[in-house]
């Protein structure tokens, strides 16, 4: 259990971890009954972002921190497993010190579905499952797992597949950042042409436009 | 949905159960430590239990509202106080149970039922 001043218990929400916005300094926390049992998660949020990251089990006294934790969150949270989120006020900076393990290095807040570059970024490092990307004119489906991009494949505009589907997101990237969106769901089965072999090429080369865009705002 | 209630409490050493219940017997959502407490039997029981000790506090102090009701046998406790106006918050504990603590928990856990019902 970590320290810190209730706030507020929120019902209503579309996506637990947008309420990181309602948060200066503190830290979310929701609950939830997985297979394994009952679940505590701490989403420790400075300044809007989530930072730190925790995972107790209730009934094993056991827990999770970091990265893997804020991972388990993520998953409940598309599963919409949590009903209920508590908002608390709390010495994020202390709380890190004391247990440097609840770091969380993924930046951003994931959100299930977005337009935006930055969440989808932050997606990519804590999901796995499918998501489906599109712009106006095209689509394509990859199956994402722990980060790295396993499956892609193209459904509308084109029929690339595997590392080929994942070049020709990155060649779409300037329409994608206008009028792209993407949703996590379920795909459609993957066959073994779908499979990517340059499994961290799409965070890489999204991670190259988030840069150069940074670039050309400071110019 | 009250998953979070629920875990706090079960979290605090001695607690064997929690279940919120709605005030006329129908369990909302409970869990226990203990596989051999059926919580579903306990909430239409503490909805009778919390109901007569309304009219008690009525006949006896003119009084319509209670904190909270304990009940104390030598194999544990049972602690109910009221979560909104349609339900209460139950707790199952040890008999040697930290009640100061649990008293705390217990009812900062029904305020927070109440405002999300």
């Amino acid at each position: 259990m970590l320290p810190g001043k209730y706030i507020d218990v929120i019902t209503d929400f579309s996506d637990p971890l947008e309420l990181a916005g309602k948060v200066r300094e503190g830290y979310l926390k929701i609950a939830w009954k997985s297979e394994s049992g009952l679940k505590i998660g701490y989403a420790l949020v400075k300044k809007g972002k989530i930072v730190g990251s925790l995972v107790e089990e209730v009934l094993e006294n056991s827990s999770i921190s970091g990265d893997e934790a804020f991972r388990e969150i993520f998953d409940a949270v598309r599963r919409n497993l949590i009903g209920a989120v508590e908002l608390y006020e709390a010495d994020v900076e202390g709380i890190l010190k004391a247990h440097p393990g609840t770091y969380v290095t993924l930046v951003g807040v994931p959100s299930k579905s977005g337009r935006d570059l930055e969440s989808f970024l932050a997606l990519l490092g804590v999901y796995s499952g499918g998501v489906e990307i599109q712009d106006g004119s095209k689509a394509w489906e990859i199956y994402v797992e722990s980060g790295l991009v396993k499956a892609a494949r193209a459904i509308k505009g084109s029929d690339y597949r595997g590392d080929d589907a994942i070049r020709d997101i990155l060649r779409e990237t300037g329409h994608l950042l206008k009028d792209g969106k993407y949703t996590v769901g379920s795909p459609h089965e993957f066959s073994p042409e779908d499979t990517v072999r340059k499994t961290d090429l799409l965070r890489e080369g999204l991670e190259l436009v988030k840069e150069k865009r940074k670039v050309e705002k400071g110019f | 949905m009250f998953e979070n209630v629920i875990a706090e409490l079960l979290r605090v050493d001695g607690v064997r159960g929690i279940a919120v219940v709605s005030k006329d017997g129908l369990l909302i959502e409970g869990q226990a430590s203990d596989r051999t407490i059926d919580v579903e039997n306990v909430a239409a029981m503490v909805a009778t239990i919390y109901g007569t000790s309304l009219n008690v506090s009525k006949e006896v102090f003119h009084e319509e509202a209670i904190d909270m009701v304990t009940l104390e046998s030598p194999k544990g406790k049972i602690i109910t106080v009221e979560a909104g106006e349609n339900a209460v918050l139950t707790v199952l504990t040890d008999p040697k149970v930290n009640l100061g603590l649990v008293r705390i928990y217990i009812k900062r856990n029904a305020q927070k039922v109440a405002s999300m019902l």
